[in-house]
């Protein structure tokens, strides 16, 4: 659905190519941190870009960028930020301001250890915390 | 592997504020266990759940690992790795102490 959007845009048929993406964010899976995981944002972004639509291009790409990285997405940001700026001046502690406002809250699990005693994770509060998903190979 | 990598992070910090929680996904309970004790591995490790208390999908929308993530004092996830390659426990580190310091 996405990548339909992004077909429309490149048609010229911006407006048109916005409505699919409107639509695509209700129906995409989001990922945790809270942005969809297919490429919505990236055609997303772009399009705001070529319209130049800085601060929304800058707000819809700010959560993949600084999340998850990559190198488009992360470029698409600075784009954004340099646009709407009109410079790179202040680049990385808006980075790190943004991370902070977009960083969601951690929710809670009870899970058990190897002998069976349960662990409440917000127990751990007001301590910094790796957390970590893994299996064994 | 990343887990090793943690534990050598884990020794270095953990009289300074941090701690460290694996949380082995898909409950391959032997391998798990057989690989924690060939490497030493002393932070909380956890086994997920099966059925509607499974938390690695249901909670968190993780499908790929090991993802990390990096919680700060108020309970934010502030930062995401997903895979590990040598040399990523350096970037790591440096999340850890700025959250540290913060």
């Amino acid at each position: 659905m996405a990548a339909k959007g992004w077909a429309l845009v490149n048609l010229g048929k911006v407006d048109e190519g916005l409505d699919v993406f409107k639509k695509a964010v209700k129906v995409s899976p989001h990922f945790f941190v809270g942005m969809p995981t297919s490429d919505l944002d990236i055609y997303w972004a772009k399009t705001l870009l070529k319209s130049g639509d800085f601060g929304q291009a800058l707000e819809r790409i700010a959560p993949k960028a600084i999340m998850l990285g990559g190198e488009e997405a992360e470029e698409l940001l600075k784009q954004a930020y340099v646009g709407k700026n009109g410079g790179d001046a202040g680049y990385e502690e808006f980075l790190w301001t943004k991370r902070m406002e977009i960083a969601p809250a951690f929710k809670d699990f009870t899970l058990p250890d190897y002998e069976g005693a349960e662990h409440k994770f917000s127990d751990l509060k007001g301590k910094v915390t790796v957390l970590s998903f893994w299996f064994p190979t | 592997m990343e887990l090793p990598r943690l534990e050598t992070i884990w020794q270095k910090y953990r009289d300074k504020g941090l701690s460290i929680v694996a949380v082995e996904a898909f409950r391959d309970r032997e391998t798990a266990l057989e690989f924690i004790k060939k490497e030493n591995l002393s932070f909380h490790l956890l086994e997920n759940l099966e059925g509607d208390g499974e938390i690695v999908y249901g909670n968190y929308k993780v499908s790929g690992f090991p993802s990390t993530f990096v919680i700060d004092r108020n309970g934010k996830a502030v930062f995401f790795h997903y895979g590990f390659s040598e040399g990523d426990e350096v970037e790591l580190e440096k999340q850890i102490l700025k959250l540290l310091e913060d």
